[in-house]
Formats: structure tokens, C-alpha cells, sequence
């Protein structure tokens, strides 16, 4: 059991900066995910954790030890990789212990005893005694993680460990390490570049770009109130909409105007959300076909390009202001491509963006939200 | 129908043709007669080993002979063959042994740790490639002479364990293993000794195979080096043994039946090994096409 | 120190590298680099009389007709050896690939030459094509008329002595070509075949190119292995008769060096090889990235 913090982590590869000034403290028992596109520096930031790369500045520490220097058995964290990483020659026995025996400082009966109780756990009793070879993708997933859970470790770290499993496998797996944190409380922090897995598994969700810490949070705070226009369209899929609006004050209230439509934004107090460029964040959910109680004025009209039909709902794809707009609708509600269609789009759930930094100015709520977020632009 | 050769008649013949013909027939039988004419010349020598004086000289007679067993005893007992064999043996197994042993520990260097002036080092390890055997062999022969290895074991072997070539390989073979197998001993703090011996060299123990297969063909059929070093008939290799038929074949003793003999068994060893080894060697040298 | 440099003891890493160091160091760089200090003295007399001559080693070697005779056979026969296999073993290697993929029965059929002592080749060649005994020769002036006297016409010693190099080399050359065509992308011949391309021209316009940077690997390493290979064939079967038109520079070598005992001599002719593999080296390093050889 374990806390473990990072403070202005830092980590570059010659010119190059895989990861800037990253900090972060995760609790004893918590599940952290990093999430994040290919080459935003989650992995190097689990690998310095993990004590395979060097940490090129900042300070990283386990309770109150400073691990920086510390060699990555002395860390006591346990890993497990995206490919396994299952010695071919070896059983998953002996894959399991072969760590352990290396250390020298566990007795046979010991290690025996951590290997059925983590078989047990895993449900790989059966399949001790095979070799990768003869165990299929889930099951090899399940030695690897019981490779880690035999060695106690204070930090579990996971490497995109279900990259490579199929999609109706990986979905099984995800709960089954969900029912396993539930179980064991370590504290772990697990990387994907999957916003499902990420919202999913973590207690809270680390959101890294280009080397930079865009928000953490918990999951449905960062789907509802996203910190960043990175954030707002890496969470959510599709993506959230983003259409380029100018900001206006008009009678005291704030209006997010375009071309084509001008929306009031709810509680939006005209000194904290000043004049200006901005970027209008819908979610397609949140853009619904208006019908005949919806106000003149808030009806964008718009010609649908194609649908998809997705079962459940029917993805719509429109244009608005030369931008593609994506919206969800019923499913069971035919409509043609090119057909003229009225939108409008639920006043609670917008977000304005910063076009030039991408920061968020503002969310808007349902009125009965307790707590108004607001982010004020100093 | 002889005027119509449009494309559908032509299509139609092809087809019921090779469905009376198993499929690849005529290719089958184009390779087969190839890899006769490859094989020929071994038949032949296998066939005239076993022939007498007299057989030998009827050119037309390819039936075994009468003396298959006796030409093949009278090698070991009166040509020194048993001594040519076991010194070839033991030849080939030192510089296998050797190379592979050398080459493993300099590739593990090289591949997992990190050390200065590592590319120096390989780069030097390669560049023995500009240094075959006949371009230092009139010093190596004087340095043989120095070491008083002249006539011994050690002039045919020790000159021959290191190997860029195996260095290079297996420097290839270590890259090709995922990093993850690699870190996660790190992480269990496995050391070098017992990461090589229980991870790294199980896991390469196919290429290894190939690897020596190479090499034993390669020392097996040694042959210049031994001849220029070792004068001593009892530290003779078999392939100057063979040799030695010839020359006396040439100075008036014409039993070509004995040389023939002589030919297949030390064409044996080599033969038999790459015969059960194929796939592996097959396998490792396609590893380099990767 | 990351991704596989997991350890950093230098001093493990020297242990480590100790025994490849040393034999090279001792028994590839000393005497290669000795070589060029021979090179420059004349040693006749079993060595016993070492005298610095400059270059007239090499000023012998490059006036000498016997010298300019031997660089031109050992050209023109590696030549011919490096064509003659690469084409052999090519049809070979492509029949094997189209209709016995996998088959271990033609696979051996077609590699053992490799494991063949190049002694053996020799003896069992200059009995089977003995211009008196052998099989081939008598068989061939049956029905050609042809007398295969390589016992005196320099063409047919040179005929046989490529021969020889060829059959021994198909081998070596079947197992790369073989792994190299089955890299090949199965869909691309596939469609070729949808589309009733020949054979003949599915292994001229789709397969050559596509494998050709291991022909060319394939090209300079038989270049080196004959320059640098057949001494046995020559010692074996003709002794570089007749008339010195099989007298391949590292049968001359040998001769010159260990049974005319002029090491310095013979030291020079190293020397003159080792351009030769130094050129071949360089354009290997250069147009391959496969830069390793299997000795």
C-alpha cells in the first residue's frame, strides 16, 4: 500500500521533451488512468514511475522515500506489459515465480502459497502448468497480471495491457480488473490510449498531450466539464462538435454567436466571460432535431449530409458554418441524406473554449447543478 | 475448330489437361530431375567406393561392388582415417563451442549494458570481415610457430573463436527480443549471469541450433589452414586425409575406389547434420533477411 | 541506460567482451596487420633470411605474367561461378518455392551441396570427369565426341573447375533465394496469378525484382567466397595447370608462399587480396544493409 507522488516530473530524450513538469499524487489505493493520443508521454511517465527510464528532473517518491535513484526491484512495483511479456520456454508457474526466486529473499513455501492464491484470484488454476504457447490471448493476460500480483508490490503499474485482446474480451477483462482493484486496493496506475478503458477502470483519468498534463479528474467531471478543447475532444466518442463562435454581450447576458444561430449561454456573467473569439463545444447528444416548442430563434437550420445507423441511436452528419457537426437522434425516425432539418442545441450542456489556448471559459448547467463552474480568464 | 484459337478453346484445353495430369506435373518432374543431376556425382562416388581394383575400371559398371565393406575398413586401418576423424571431431567441436560461447557473451555485452565506446567496439569486432584467413595467413603461420602451436589442436582452433559474423548475428537475435521480456527481469532485478542463462539463451536456443549447424560445416571443412599448419599425420584433420589418398593416388597408387570412400565419410558428418538440422539452419539464415 | 541496456558494469561488460577481444586482437588484427609489414621484406630461405626490399615485392607480383594470368583466371572464373549459381540456384529455388513450399525431401535435395567439404567436391569431380576413367568424360565422347582432356586443354580445366565451384555453391544460394521469396507478400503473387501471368514471367518481373537486394547480397558474397574460395577444388583436381589457366590467386599464394617458401612474397599477395575484399567489403557495407557473411 502505497502513495505516490510526482512533482514536476520531467523527462527528455536529447532536444526532445516526452514529458514536461508533470505532477501528480496518487493515493494510497487509488486507480489512476493516464489516457492519451500515441506519443503524449503516458508511457514514459508509467516507465519512469516504473524505473526503466530516467527521471530527467523533477522528484518522484513512494510514501515518503524519494525513489528517483532507487534501482526498479528496490521500488517494489510490479509491471505488466502490453505483450505479456511470458517467457515462451517457461510454464505460467514458472513465469509467475521467476521474478520472486531471483530475489533470493522468499522461501518456497511462500512463494507457493503467493502463486495459488493469485491463481485463484486470476481463475488460472488449470493453466499452471502450460506454456504461453498453449494458453490463448486472455489467459496469457491473466499469468501476467498474476506474475504481478505474486510479488505484493506497493504500486501496480499497467502498460496498455489490454491492447491486445479482442474487442468482446477486452470489455470482460476491463471488469474483471475492476473487481480485482476492488479487491486488493493497490495503488495502480494504468496507461491506455483508449478513452472507454479510461473512463471505465479509473478512479480518476490523467489526460496527457504532447508531453503535457491536461486535466485529472474524475470520470464524469472531466466528460462534463473538460478544462481544455484537448480534453472536450479526446473525451467522448464521436467527438465533441466545435464550431467557431464570437463571444457578445447583448442586455446583459452572454450570446454565442455564428453565421447561422445565437445562443444565450446560461449563468454566464458577462464580466467573467468577456467579448471575444471562442470555440463552441457541443456533444453530439446534446443536438437534438428541434420540434415545435422549441423557439424560433434557437432552431439552426442545416441540410443532413449521411447517417449512420448505430442500433441504439442514429449518428447524423451535418454542417453548420462549414463545420461538420455530428449529432445523435432516434433511431426508429427515418431521414433522408440532403433532407433540411432544424437543430438546436441543449443550453446546459455547452462549453466555450479559448481559440487561442484552448482553455475552457465556460460550461454551462442545468439549473439545478449546485456548484457554477466558472473559470475566470486572468 | 483448327482456325478457332481464340481465348476460351485455349483456356478449356489447358484445363482438361491438367486435370488428367496432377496439378504441377511438369514442374515436378523438371525439379526432380534437377535435384538428380545435383545429386549424381554423390551416387556415383557412393557406388564406385564400393568396387574393387577391377570394377572400378570397367567405366560402364554403376552396379555395387564386391568391396563395399572392406575399402571403407581399409581406410580406418590403413590410411589413419579413425585419427583424421577424431581430430576433426574435436576440431570442429572446440571452434563451435568456442565461437558460440564467445559470441554470446561479446553480443550480451554489447546488446545489455550500456558501456563506453560501445560502437567502437562492435565496429572493431565487424571490421575482422576484412581479415579472412588468407590475408593473415603468412603471419598467423609465423605466430603459430612463435607460440610452438605448430602441429597442435590449438593452431586449427583457437585462431578460429572469435566471429564477427556469429557476433552479429546474435547481436540481432537479442535486438529482435522485445524490450518487455528484457525489462521486466530488470524490474525483478534478475542478474546478468541468470537472465542470460534462464531467459535469453532458452528463448534462442532454435537460432543457436542454426547457428552451429553453420559453424560445424564451416570447421568440418576446414581445410587450407590445416594443411599449411600441421605436418604431424597424427594431428591431421580428415580433409587433408583425404587428401593424402589423392596424392598417393597420383604418385602411382590409383585405388580412385579408396578415395571415393574416403570422400563420403568425410562428406558424412557435415551431411548428416544439416540433413537433421535443416530447418533450424533454414530458420536462421532467414532471420538475416529480416 | 533504457529499453534492453539494462545492466552498466563496465567491468562486467569488458568480462564479457574479453574472450572476442583477445582472439581478435591476437589472431585477426596482429597478424592481418603483420601482413603488411612482410609484405616488404624479402624472406627467403625458410625465413631465416628476412631483408626490407621496399615494394619490389609488389613490383615483382604486377610485372609478373604468371601474376597478371592469375588475376585474370581468378576474375573470369568468378565471374562466371557468381553467374552460374545465382542462375541455378534461382530456377531452383523458385520451382521449389511454387510447387514443393515446405517440402523437406526437395528442400534437402537441393541445400546438402552445402555441406559438402570443397576436398570432396575435388575428388569425387576429378574422378567422375578422369579424362581416362571417369563416367562423364566417357559417356560425353560417346555421344558428342568431345575428348574432355582437362588434363591438357586449359578451357575444360577451366569448364570443370567452375563446374565444381557451382555444384558445391547451389546450396548456400537455394537456402537464401528460398527465404527470401517466401517473404514475398502472398497476395502479390496471387493476383498476378489471377491475372494468367506465366511462370516464366512471374519470376522475371515480379519475383527478381522483388527479392533483388538479396540477389545482390547474393552477388558479392559469391564474388568474395570464389575469390577467396577454391583453393581446395584447384589443389584437388588440377594444381592451376594446365598452361596456369586455373591458377587462382589463392592457389598461387599458397604455392608461392608455402611451397616456394618467399613468405614476403606470398605476404604481397595477401596484401593485393585484401584490397580486393576491402572493395567488396565497402560495396557490401554500402549497397546491403545484410553486411555479415557465413565463412
Amino acid at each position: 500500500m502505497a502513495r505516490l507522488t510526482l512533482e514536476n516530473i520531467t523527462k527528455r530524450f536529447g532536444e526532445v521533451v516526452a514529458v514536461n513538469e508533470l505532477s501528480l499524487e496518487v493515493d494510497d489505493g487509488e486507480f489512476v488512468v493516464f489516457v492519451g493520443p500515441s506519443g503524449c508521454g503516458k508511457s514514459t511517465t508509467l516507465r519512469m514511475i516504473a524505473g526503466l527510464e530516467e527521471i530527467t528532473d523533477g522528484k518522484l517518491s513512494i510514501d515518503e522515500t524519494v525513489v528517483n535513484d532507487l534501482e526498479p526491484p528496490e521500488r517494489n512495483v510490479a509491471m505488466v506489459f502490453q505483450n505479456y511479456a511470458l517467457y515462451p520456454h517457461m510454464t505460467a508457474r514458472r513465469n509467475m515465480t521467476f521474478g520472486m526466486n531471483s530475489s533470493g529473499s522468499y522461501t518456497d513455501e511462500e512463494i507457493d502459497e503467493r502463486v495459488s492464491n493469485a491463481a485463484e484470484m486470476l481463475d488460472i488454476v488449470d493453466l499452471l502448468e502450460r506454456k504461453p504457447a498453449n494458453l490463448s490471448g486472455g489467459e496469457r493476460q491473466r499469468v501476467a497480471i498474476g506474475r504481478a500480483l505474486v510479488r505484493q508490490p506497493d504500486v501496480f503499474l499497467l502498460d496498455e495491457p489490454l491492447s491486445n485482446l479482442d474487442a468482446k474480451l477486452r470489455v470482460q477483462m476491463r471488469s474483471e480488473l475492476s473487481e480485482l482493484h476492488s479487491r486488493l486496493q493497490t495503488t495502480t496506475v494504468y496507461v491506455t490510449h483508449d478513452q472507454v478503458e479510461a473512463l471505465t477502470l479509473g478512479d480518476r483519468v490523467a489526460v496527457m498531450n504532447e508531453g503535457q498534463l491536461e486535466q485529472v479528474a474524475a470520470p464524469q467531471e472531466l466528460y462534463d466539464f473538460p478544462k481544455t478543447q484537448f480534453v472536450a475532444g479526446f473525451i467522448g466518442s464521436p467527438a465533441m462538435n466545435m464550431i467557431q463562435v464570437n463571444v457578445v454581450h447583448a442586455g446583459g447576458r452572454v450570446y454565442a454567436e455564428s453565421n447561422s444561430f445565437r445562443i444565450p449561454l446560461s449563468r454566464a456573467d458577462p464580466s467573467g466571460v468577456p467579448e471575444q473569439r471562442a470555440i463552441l463545444g457541443v456533444r453530439p447528444e446534446d443536438i437534438h432535431l428541434a420540434d415545435e416548442l422549441d423557439n424560433e430563434a434557437d432552431r439552426i437550420p442545416t441540410d443532413i449530409r449521411i447517417t449512420e445507423p448505430l442500433g441504439e441511436t442514429l449518428l447524423a452528419y451535418s454542417d453548420i458554418d462549414g463545420t461538420e457537426i455530428k449529432f445523435k437522434t432516434e433511431p426508429h425516425q427515418p431521414m433522408d441524406n440532403q433532407s433540411q432539418v432544424e437543430l438546436t442545441f441543449n443550453p446546459d450542456r455547452l462549453h466555450l473554449f479559448d481559440a487561442e489556448s484552448g482553455e475552457a471559459i465556460h460550461h454551462t448547467q442545468p439549473p439545478k447543478a449546485e456548484n457554477e463552474l466558472t473559470i475566470n480568464q486572468s | 475448330m483448327a482456325t478457332k484459337t481464340d481465348q476460351t478453346s485455349h483456356v478449356d484445353l489447358y484445363d482438361s489437361f491438367s486435370n488428367a495430369v496432377p496439378k504441377n506435373a511438369g514442374l515436378h518432374a523438371l525439379l526432380l530431375f534437377t535435384v538428380g543431376i545435383i545429386a549424381t556425382p554423390l551416387i556415383l562416388a557412393l557406388i564406385f567406393s564400393t568396387q574393387s581394383l577391377y570394377e572400378i575400371y570397367t567405366i560402364t559398371d554403376l552396379m555395387p561392388g564386391s568391396e563395399g565393406f572392406s575399402n571403407y575398413v581399409e581406410l580406418f586401418t590403413e590410411w589413419n582415417f579413425l585419427t583424421y576423424m577424431i581430430n576433426s571431431f574435436i576440431m570442429a567441436s572446440i571452434i563451435v563451442t568456442g565461437k558460440i560461447i564467445f559470441s554470446i557473451c561479446a553480443a550480451t555485452a554489447i546488446v545489455y549494458y550500456d558501456f563506453p565506446y560501445k560502437d567502437a567496439v562492435f565496429f572493431l569486432i565487424l571490421m575482422t570481415l576484412m581479415f579472412p584467413l588468407k590475408i593473415r595467413i603468412v603471419p598467423l603461420f609465423e605466430l603459430m610457430a612463435v607460440l610452438n602451436w605448430s602441429n597442435s589442436i590449438w593452431a586449427i582452433t583457437i585462431p578460429y573463436i572469435s566471429s564477427a559474423t556469429t557476433v552479429f548475428l546474435l547481436r540481432q537475435y537479442f535486438l529482435s527480443i522485445p524490450d518487455s521480456y528484457v525489462e521486466t527481469a530488470r524490474l525483478d532485478g534478475v542478474g546478468p549471469l541468470k537472465f542470460l542463462v534462464y531467459v535469453v539463451l532458452p528463448m534462442a536456443k532454435g537460432f543457436l541450433v542454426g547457428v552451429g549447424v553453420i559453424r560445424f560445416i564451416g570447421a568440418w571443412n576446414q581445410y587450407l589452414w590445416p594443411l599449411v599448419v600441421i605436418n604431424d599425420q597424427s594431428e591431421q584433420v580428415v580433409q587433408v586425409g583425404v587428401r593424402n589418398l589423392q596424392q598417393a593416388a597420383q604418385s602411382g597408387f590409383t585405388d580412385w575406389s579408396l578415395i571415393m570412400a574416403g570422400s563420403i565419410v568425410a562428406l558424412l558428418p557435415p551431411l548428416i547434420i544439416l540433413i537433421i538440422f535443416h530447418r533450424p539452419l533454414l530458420d536462421t539464415m532467414t532471420m538475416q533477411q529480416k | 541506460m533504457s529499453g534492453k541496456e539494462i545492466y552498466d558494469s563496465n567491468w562486467q561488460a569488458a568480462l564479457f567482451l574479453l574472450p572476442t577481444m583477445s582472439v581478435v586482437v591476437l589472431f585477426l588484427y596482429y597478424p592481418g596487420l603483420e601482413t603488411f609489414r612482410y609484405s616488404v621484406y624479402s624472406t627467403l630461405f625458410f625465413g631465416m633470411d628476412k631483408t626490407f626490399v621496399g615494394l619490389d615485392n609488389f613490383e615483382a607480383l604486377l610485372t609478373s605474367e604468371e601474376y597478371h594470368q592469375s588475376l585474370l583466371v581468378t576474375t573470369l572464373w568468378s565471374a562466371v561461378v557468381m553467374f552460374g549459381r545465382l542462375a541455378v540456384a534461382l530456377v531452383v529455388s523458385y520451382m521449389i518455392y511454387e510447387v514443393a513450399r515446405g517440402s523437406s525431401f526437395y528442400l534437402i535435395a537441393a541445400i546438402w551441396p552445402y555441406a559438402m567439404p570443397a576436398v570432396v567436391t575435388g575428388a569425387i569431380l576429378s574422378f567422375v570427369a578422369h579424362p581416362e576413367l571417369g563416367i562423364f568424360s566417357y559417356y560425353l565422347e560417346v555421344f558428342t565426341g568431345i575428348q574432355f582432356d582437362w588434363f591438357s586443354n586449359p578451357v575444360y580445366a577451366f569448364i570443370l573447375l567452375s563446374g565444381a565451384a557451382i555444384w558445391k555453391g547451389i546450396g548456400f544460394n537455394v537456402i537464401f533465394m528460398l527465404a527470401a521469396f517466401s517473404n514475398v507478400p502472398g497476395a502479390l503473387s496471387e493476383a498476378a496469378e489471377l491475372d494468367g501471368v506465366s511462370r516464366w514471367k512471374m519470376l522475371t518481373r515480379v519475383y527478381v525484382p522483388l527479392i533483388s537486394p538479396t540477389l545482390f547480397y547474393l552477388l558479392v558474397i559469391n564474388l568474395m567466397k570464389s575469390f577467396f574460395g577454391g583453393f581446395a577444388l584447384v589443389d584437388m583436381m588440377t594444381n592451376g595447370e594446365p598452361g596456369g589457366w586455373t591458377n587462382i590467386l589463392i592457389y598461387k599464394l599458397y604455392v608461392d608462399a608455402f611451397q616456394q617458401n618467399n613468405l614476403g612474397i606470398g605476404a604481397a599477395e595477401s596484401v593485393i587480396l585484401f584490397t580486393i575484399v576491402a572493395a567488396l567489403t565497402i560495396v557490401q557495407f554500402r549497397y546491403t544493409e545484410k553486411f555479415v557473411h557465413y565463412g
